[in-house]
This record gives C-alpha cells, structure tokens and sequence, in this order.
C-alpha cells in the first residue's frame, strides 16, 4: 500500500469512473506562496497609500482607518476569493489547482468558509506548521481545514475538447479511424506532400467517402469526417 | 459563488454530461490511453464538478437553517453548554475571589493605564465617544468579539484544551476586573455599562465555546467512526450554530458602540435592551421566532 494517495476516485452517476490527481505538498505550497505574496503586497500597498494620506494636511486617519484595510486585505484574501471563485483563489489557477469535496463534486461556500477558518489552526505555531504536519501524515495530503470541510485539493483538468472528441459514439466514424484522421490532420503540414495525400487517400476511402484529387480539398473532406462523425 | 442555472442551461448540461460519459466508455474500450480518451477524462471531470453541485437556492437555505438545523443542533449541544457557563462563571467568582483577597493581583487582569485609572475613580469607558466615535468603537468591538468566538472554536480541534483556555482566561478576567473595580466604587457603574450588550456577547462566546468543546469531544470519543469523520460531522453540526450567532456578535457591537457608553440611556433603557437582544437570540436559537403554526 502506498503512503499516500495520489488518485482521487470518483463514480459519476452514470457509473463511469473517474480520477482526479491529488495535489501535493510542493504544488500547494507553491500556490500558496503566490496567494501570500500577493496579499503581502496588498497590505503594503494599502500601508504605503495610507501613510500618504496622513501626510495630507486636514486629513486624519485613525489606527483602525490606517491598520484595518490592510488586515481586511491580508485576512480576508482567501475567504473571499476562494468563496467568489469557487475555492479558486489566484495562486491556485497559477499552479493548476481546485478545490473539490471528498466524492469530487464542487464544494459549497460552507466548506469554503470552513476550510478557511481552521487556517488559524493550520497556521499554527508559525508557517502553517501544523498543516504542513498533517499533509504529510494523512493519506490524501490534507490539513485540517480540508478534513474539517470534507474538501481536498486536486490538479485541475485542463484538457479542452475536440469536436471529434464528441462523434465517436456516432455509428458512422469508428473511433480508431477518427484517431487516425486526428493525427493525419495534426501532423498535416509536417508530412511529405505525396505522403500526406496517399494516407488522406486512403483514409477516406477506408470510410467509403469519395477521394478529391487534390490534397486541400483531400485535408477538407477529412476535417469534415472528423467534425460531423459522418461516414 | 454558486449560481442557480435556468433549466434549458441544466439540460443542456446534463446532456452533455451523459453525451461525454457515453463517449468517454468506448473511447476507454477502444482507444486506451490515448489523447482522446484523456481529454474526455478531463471533459467529463469539468462536467462532473459542474453537474454534481450541491447548490440550494439562499431562501431555502435559510430557511432550513433557522426552522431546523440551529435548533437542532442547540439542543444537541445544550448540555455542553450548561457545562461551559459553570466553568465561566465559577472562573468569575475564582477571579473576583483572588482579587478580593489579594489586590495586586488585579495587574494580572488588567494593563496598567486601567488599573491607574480606576485607581483615580475612572472607568476607561468613561467619556469614551470623546476619543472614539462611536461607528468606529462598533467596528472595533464587533472585530475583537468575533475573534475571540471564532478563535474559542477553532481551538476546540486541540482537544478543546484551546477553547477551555480562553473561557477560563475571560471568566477569570471579567470576575477580577469586576472584583478590582468593586473595591474602587466603581463596580456597579461597570457593571451598568455592561449590562445593554453583555447578554449577546457573553451568550455568544458561551455558545462558541460549547461549539467548539464539541470539536474537541468529537476527536476524543469518536465512537465508531473515524476520528476525521466525527470531527467532519462535529464542525458541520457547530458551524450551523455559529453561522447564526455570530451576527449577533454584530449586534452586541452596535449596542455597546452606540448605547452602553451614552450616560443618558437610564438602568432601565439598558435592561431593557439587554433583555431584548438576548431574547431574539435565545428565540432563535431554540426556534421560537420561526416556529411553524401547529397543523
């Protein structure tokens, strides 16, 4: 048995099996320094603003007029980006992560707000300590704000679809051949002009369509193949 | 944030979602590891997490938090907290007891400006709205508040040795303040300026702390389960309760920034609205304010 889980398994409800991979320790305390740096930056820019605006003659700002903002900027960043984006927060998009629940559905703001929260906790005694302990210690890599909201984190799926992606379930292009036809059309322009019509040739009599003469209109008719699923 | 979608956008999601798990079963037969059947992988995982959302339109949800879940879950926890306020209050009477006995030990409660100053015959709440409006002693007040409640919970995941602490610490502190100021004649006036917003405020940290003891009896008896799992259902059955009593720290802020220091609100004003404000929370909290009509 493995130390930790690298594979969050899902079954969707039309009992298809899914995985998401399990973020680890390096990726999360990547995104975090980019979450921290850039609240870190905005309560010093708020610091360095407000320290401009007490200079102004007739202008008073208080201490909580003057510390406020900036602790509002640094203590609110992650609960309320997180709740806006959807446990995304900005140093999670840069390093390709999200937020999931434990059966790897969206999670609600609740376990937003609870996941967050219990950073008091994590972040104990100093530099989130305590979270990075339990991240190494549990099997999902999870602190306890995540165990506490039943979330995890996971890399995001970022893979966009393709049309013929979404034909082969088409009784007309059998998935193979529009494999194929995908790759052909990838490697298009890199292929020897004589190579790339005999294989588009043939490929489009393999799928009983006619065989233009020349090679743009060979390359149109299997784009046209590969986007319709028509065979 | 959550969006509730129209029901052609659902439809059209759901198709998509069968459409693309259908796809992805022969793409998985057919053609194994290749970059199709990745990227339907990653299609239907997009798809998935958008399908399978737990949203509840906010009416809703409220509703069932107010009519159902907080008085729930108060009652669950109403013995812990009967428990909390004893150790509250007796930790009261021990601090008011030391400082009774043995006066220097008020430095240990309380800085030293305070201790000059009630030495002097003055409260540090007098003449207060001088110093500080009263908009921004709220927004401090309400800030300091909802700190120490969230802070009483959270610590509960250490066993409930981090919330017991601060209960023990505040019950010790207001009994010896109470105690230092007493011995000074200036007990009762304290006592006065407390009175409009001390039942909110000491009910709220009363019920955070009760929340987060559970957290901390969860992981210490979690019976059949896990102890992640009974932690998980401990944090959720708490969280419902503090989800509504903490505005009412909210409350409590208000009332402390823009009544208890104003001389000319009477005893009985500020009873009085001590009374309410406590009221509307205990009636929330045990479900009589939105108790349903009897079939």
């Amino acid at each position: 048995m493995n130390f930790a889980d690298e594979q969050l398994a899902v079954s969707t409800v039309d009992s298809v099996d899914l995985s998401m991979e399990l973020a680890g320790v390096g990726a999360r305390a990547y995104a975090f320094s980019i979450d921290w740096s850039i609240r870190a930056l905005g309560a010093a820019f708020w610091l360095l603003l407000a320290t401009g605006i007490r200079n102004v003659p007739g202008v008073e700002l208080g201490a909580i007029g003057f510390f406020a903002p900036a602790a509002v900027i640094y203590l609110g960043y992650h609960p309320v980006l997180e709740l806006l984006r959807r446990g995304v927060s900005p140093g999670k998009r840069i390093a390709g992560l999200i937020v999931v629940r434990n059966d790897g559905g969206a999670p609600g703001p609740g376990a937003i707000v609870l996941r967050n929260l219990f950073r008091l906790i994590d972040s104990l005694p100093v530099c989130y300590a305590l979270g990075l302990v339990l991240m190494f210690a549990t099997r999902r890599q999870t602190r306890l704000g995540d165990i506490v909201s039943g979330s995890l984190v996971v890399y995001a799926s970022r893979q966009r679809l393709r049309m013929s992606d979404t034909v082969l379930a088409d009784e007309g292009l059998p998935p193979r051949t529009a494999l194929l036809i995908e790759e052909v059309l990838q490697r298009w322009d890199e292929l020897v002009p004589d190579a790339r019509a005999a294989l588009g040739s043939k490929l489009l009599s393999q799928i009983d369509l006619p065989v233009p003469a020349d090679a743009a209109a060979i390359r149109e008719h299997l784009q046209t193949a590969l986007r319709t699923g028509a065979a | 944030m959550p969006k509730q979608l129209d029901l052609a956008t659902a439809t059209a999601c759901i198709d998509d979602y069968r459409r693309t798990a259908h796809d992805l079963a022969i793409a998985r037969r057919e053609l194994p590891g290749t970059e199709v059947t990745a990227r339907l992988e990653s299609q239907l995982r997009q798809l998935h997490m958008r399908v399978d959302d737990d949203f509840e339109p906010w009416r809703e949800r409220l509703s069932r938090l107010y009519r159902d879940e907080v008085p729930a879950v108060y009652f669950k926890l109403r013995p812990t907290l009967m428990v909390m306020s004893l150790i509250f209050f007796g930790m009261a009477i021990v601090g008011w007891s030391l400082v009774s006995h043995f006066p220097e030990l008020a430095a240990l409660f309380a800085s030293e400006q305070l201790i000059d100053g009630v030495q002097r015959g003055q409260l540090w709440t007098d003449g207060i709205l001088n110093v500080t409006p009263s908009s921004v002693m709220s927004f401090g007040i309400i800030a300091n508040n909802v700190t120490v409640a969230l802070s009483a919970f959270v610590l509960g995941t250490l066993y409930g040795i981090g919330t017991l602490y601060i209960l023990v610490l505040n019950g010790a502190m207001i009994g010896g303040v109470l105690a230092f100021t007493h011995q000074h004649g200036l007990g009762l006036r304290l006592f006065r300026f407390m009175l409009a917003h001390g039942v909110v405020e000491l009910s709220v940290i009363l019920i955070a702390a009760a929340a987060g003891v559970s957290l901390g009896a969860a992981l210490a008896r979690p019976g059949l389960r896990t102890r992640a799992e009974a932690l998980r259902e401990a944090v959720a059955d708490a969280a419902c309760l503090l989800a509504v009593v903490v505005p009412f720290l909210g409350l409590a802020g208000l009332i402390e920034g823009f009544i208890s220091p104003v001389d000319q609100y009477g005893f009985l004003i500020r009873l009085l609205v001590g009374l309410a404000s406590g009221a509307l929370l205990w009636g929330v909290l045990t479900g009589r304010v939105w108790r349903r009509p009897s079939v």
